[in-house]
């Protein structure tokens, strides 16, 4: 387990968001949200689909402004996006198409950082390594797998050393087993950088599994259910981790309108067991 | 039982490039054909002989170097204007309100018309000099790369802006790295197109302008060989015209191929 | 050859013998020794004179109502060679220079007779010029044709007074008439050398002159009437029948001015948009000669093979005129 300061990095207080959609009156997507994220912590977010876990995570990373109430990131309120707050979407096509991997993390250091060239890539190198996808370097993102596509993403966050690392469903286009490599594999790297990771997904194993904290979300207008301490359920087949599941699942199927998160739990649980 | 060996050995087909010789051979030989026994006078149709021999000659006393250079100079001074005021306009359209009904409005109006039809008024505006061509090859360029590039960049993914964003990157940063990167498909397409017109516009604003007696490109060239009854020079002409519109246009399915082939972005033609 | 392209084959042999069988040869109509039409292409201009009566008067339509009349006006003598090379026109009235163009390239036409000389003036609006010395790089000069008879003495002129008969080549555009007269009144062109009644109309704006043809080649190269050869020998009593109408109306030109200029002036086309008292003061003009005798054609047929615009000169004058006319002329 990796260490855990008591400090907040980001404070959410009486958060509310609208969802726009083209049309200038929006709907109240999120309702009232208050939490804290600690920093060095991996805080995942989880609800049935279309509950506003996504606007929610893009409002941290200063896509949107709240209606009403504060986003506060190490300590002041946030404005816009930026490369403190590194973003790793769940969409294949977030590398540029028009520059290889390696290039696409050189440039991304090069316009945050400044860093001259040969710098940058020794960085961006170190950070293909660590990811494991340092093969792909010299080629482009059409050539690569979904995989390998999301490391080098994962890559590209990583190198820009940012305060915390948002991940918005980023596993979820995988198959399982690419899947379940790329979470222990987070866990890793966690280990050995100790970025603040926050984290939206819709599969309760991957938030038990991956998450200090999870909060359970409603259906819109979301409102936060329960934010479960899952620090100790880290090993799949420990008692603690199908209890916290469970647990995790009720909440769900009771106020989530979203069969297909029930039944996946409920096929987790039996592969556990 | 006997197996027959048919179905193994695959047929030999002909290679595609020997396919197109064999039909532009046949072509010609047909042209022949009608030249000398059609019964039609060589003074209306030129036999592809005698245009091999007129290709020739202007190209050693260098007539046709010289039209081919100033053609094609009208061509690129145009273009490049063109293709920035293009530019230009869809950046402006892209970026504010105001800009976008203005470039919907402008493209309206005017692509409709084809640059020869505005010839006269250049000529009214310019005079008789290069400007009056050079302008219309302008105006010919403006519409579909404005269109193309206004499309690519609408058509950009929200993901690739957020990643734009997500890394800071200031207005002009994300232009410049993003954007056009990633409306490039759209924008070569438009290049393309733009580059197609201009080529045909060029010539037939030449030909319309008739400059008489100096070298005033490959319209001029195929205006003076008529004026002169000198058709196998005039199929020559058309010849080079089509021949340097076949490269213009291998140019850029050759540029295509190294950018957005390479990347991804497109199905190669 | 695989079965599958037989028809394709096939299709190609029909195409070129469908299309070679669409033939020159002039039809007859019904009364013999008459063609099924006729067609007149000339330019306008003072020159169109003769034309426009005959058309008015309706002469060639009485003698012959079998044959069907037809009339065309074109923009230079290019185009009325054209005309006639695809077989759209019969009779032509053009310049010497595109005359010769044509028979250096092995049409079959003849002069049947000649019609009018006149001067042209090179007319300019700019103080600055003069002379042909004058004349720098932009300084563009309209003529109707790069060929046309003004274009030629434009040259010969070039030689005499600059030393290179291409000196002025790059200043030349190729503009008709009344759109170069458009354009030497906005400033695009620096001088124009067409006819009348332009160049009288450039005058009375302000224009001056800087040469007249007249003085290089000297009182000749009136304007011919052409036909082809092949026409004549198929239908000579017809063609002897229109030589002699030309004859007799351009008599009447000379006998009633005011008539001749109300027809110009009515028949705007032709004309080229003057007025009948306009077209009177040219027809009035003692510059404006009519003979029927061509002239010229060997001094310029000498010249434009001397700078490269045909491969041939006549052996004589004989050469390109029909029995009409032949034996006579220079």
């Amino acid at each position: 387990m990796g260490r855990q300061d008591i400090e907040p990095i980001v404070e959410l207080s009486h958060v509310y968001l609208d969802y726009h959609n083209g049309r200038s009156q929006g709907t109240t997507i999120v309702e009232d949200v208050n939490f804290t994220i600690q920093r060095g912590e991996k805080f995942v977010i989880i609800g049935p689909s279309g509950c506003g876990k996504t606007t929610l995570i893009k409002a941290i990373g200063g896509f949107l402004q709240p209606r009403q109430g504060q986003i506060v990131v190490n300590g002041a309120p946030i404005k816009s996006p930026g490369p403190d707050r590194a973003f790793v979407f769940q969409d294949f096509e977030q590398l540029f198409a028009w520059r290889t991997v390696l290039d696409n993390i050189v440039y991304a250091l090069q316009v945050t950082k400044q860093l001259a060239r040969r710098a940058a890539i020794d960085k961006a190198q170190f950070y293909l390594k660590l990811v494991d996808v340092a093969e792909a370097a010299e080629k482009y993102p059409h050539m690569l797998s979904g995989g390998m596509k999301q490391r080098a993403a994962l890559a590209r966050a990583l190198a820009l050393e940012p305060d915390i690392l948002l991940m918005d469903e980023p596993f979820g286009a995988l198959d399982a087993i690419t899947r379940n490599q790329l979470q222990l594999e987070l866990n890793d790297i966690w280990q050995s950088t100790g970025v603040t990771i926050v984290l939206v997904t819709h599969s309760i194993q991957e938030a038990v599994f991956l998450g200090h904290h999870v909060m359970v979300m409603s259906s819109s207008p979301a409102q936060i259910l329960e934010i479960v301490d899952t620090s100790q359920a880290q090993d799949l087949a420990s008692p603690a981790f199908v209890d916290i599941s469970a647990h995790l699942q009720s909440l769900l199927i009771r106020r989530g309108r979203n069969q297909e998160t029930a039944q996946e739990s409920a096929a987790q649980l039996s592969a556990v067991e | 039982m006997r197996i027959s060996l048919a179905a193994e050995k695959k047929a030999w087909t002909l290679p595609e490039w020997l396919r197109y010789v064999l039909i532009g051979a046949s072509f010609i030989a047909a042209w022949q054909l009608y030249v000398s026994f059609g019964g039609v006078s060589q003074l209306l149709v030129a036999s592809p002989a005698s245009t091999l021999q007129a290709l020739f000659t202007d190209t050693t006393n260098g007539q046709l170097p010289g039209a081919i250079l100033v053609s094609l100079q009208n061509l690129a001074i145009g273009m490049l204007i063109g293709i920035s005021i293009g530019l230009l306009l869809a950046s402006f359209s892209t970026f504010s309100r105001f800009g976008r009904y203005l470039l919907t409005a402008l493209t309206a109006v005017f692509s409709p018309l084809p640059g020869i039809a505005i010839l006269p008024l250049t000529i009214l505006w310019f005079g008789l000099s290069s400007s009056a061509i050079i302008f219309v090859v302008v105006f010919g360029a403006i519409w579909p790369i404005s269109a193309s590039t206004d499309t690519g960049f609408r058509t950009i993914g929200t993901t690739t802006r957020m990643v734009a964003l997500n890394l800071g990157l200031s207005r002009w940063q994300t232009v410049r790295d993003v954007f056009l990167p990633a409306a490039l498909p759209h924008i070569l397409s438009g290049l393309r197109l733009a580059w197609a017109f201009g080529w045909r516009t060029v010539v037939g604003a030449e030909i319309v302008f008739g400059v008489a007696g100096s070298n005033g490109g490959l319209g001029w060239y195929i205006n003076n060989a008529r004026y002169f009854l000198n058709p196998p020079a005039i199929f020559a002409g058309l010849v080079v015209i089509s021949l340097l519109g076949v490269l213009l246009d291998t140019f850029f399915q050759f540029i295509e191929q190294k950018t957005v082939v390479k990347w991804g972005m497109k199905q190669a033609q | 050859m695989s079965k599958r392209y037989w028809p394709l084959a096939f299709l190609l042999s029909l195409l070129v013998l469908f299309v070679s069988a669409c033939g020159n040869a002039t039809s007859a109509s019904s009364t013999p020794g008459t063609p099924a039409s006729f067609t007149i292409v000339y330019q306008p201009g003072i020159g169109a004179a003769t034309f426009v009566i005959l058309k008015n008067q309706k002469t060639l339509d009485k003698q012959f109502p079998n044959t069907k009349i037809q009339w065309r006006i074109v923009n230079s003598g290019s185009a009325v060679r054209e005309a006639i090379l695809s077989n759209q026109g019969q009779l032509g009235s053009l310049g010497l220079p595109p005359f010769l163009v044509g028979w250096d390239k092995g049409m079959d036409w003849k002069v049947l007779l000649a019609s009018s000389l006149s001067d042209s003036w090179l007319v300019s609006k700019n103080p600055r010029l003069k002379t042909l010395k004058d004349f720098g790089p932009n300084d563009k000069i309209g003529v109707v044709a790069p060929d046309a008879q003004q274009a030629i003495v434009l040259r010969k002129a070039a030689q005499d007074q600059l030393g290179d008969a291409h000196a002025l080549d790059h200043n030349l555009v190729a503009i008709g008439s009344a759109d170069g007269e458009q354009a030497l009144q906005s400033g695009q062109l620096a001088a124009q050398l067409s006819g009348s009644p332009f160049q009288e109309r450039e005058i009375a704006a302000g224009g001056h002159v800087i040469l007249h043809t007249r003085d290089i080649f000297g009182p000749v190269g009136a304007g011919l009437i052409v036909l082809p050869q092949s026409f004549y020998n198929q239908y000579p009593a017809f063609s002897k029948t229109v030589y002699q109408d030309l004859l007799d109306v351009t008599s009447y030109v000379k006998g009633h001015h005011a008539e001749a200029a109300q027809y110009l002036e009515q028949d705007k086309a032709s004309g080229g948009g003057g007025k009948a008292a306009q077209f009177k003061t040219l027809l009035d003009n003692p510059n404006l000669v009519y003979d029927k005798t061509p002239s010229g054609l060997i001094a310029y047929a000498t010249f434009m093979k001397s700078i490269g615009l045909i491969s041939k000169a006549p052996g004589s004058v004989n050469d390109l005129e029909l029995p009409t006319v032949v034996g006579t002329g220079s």
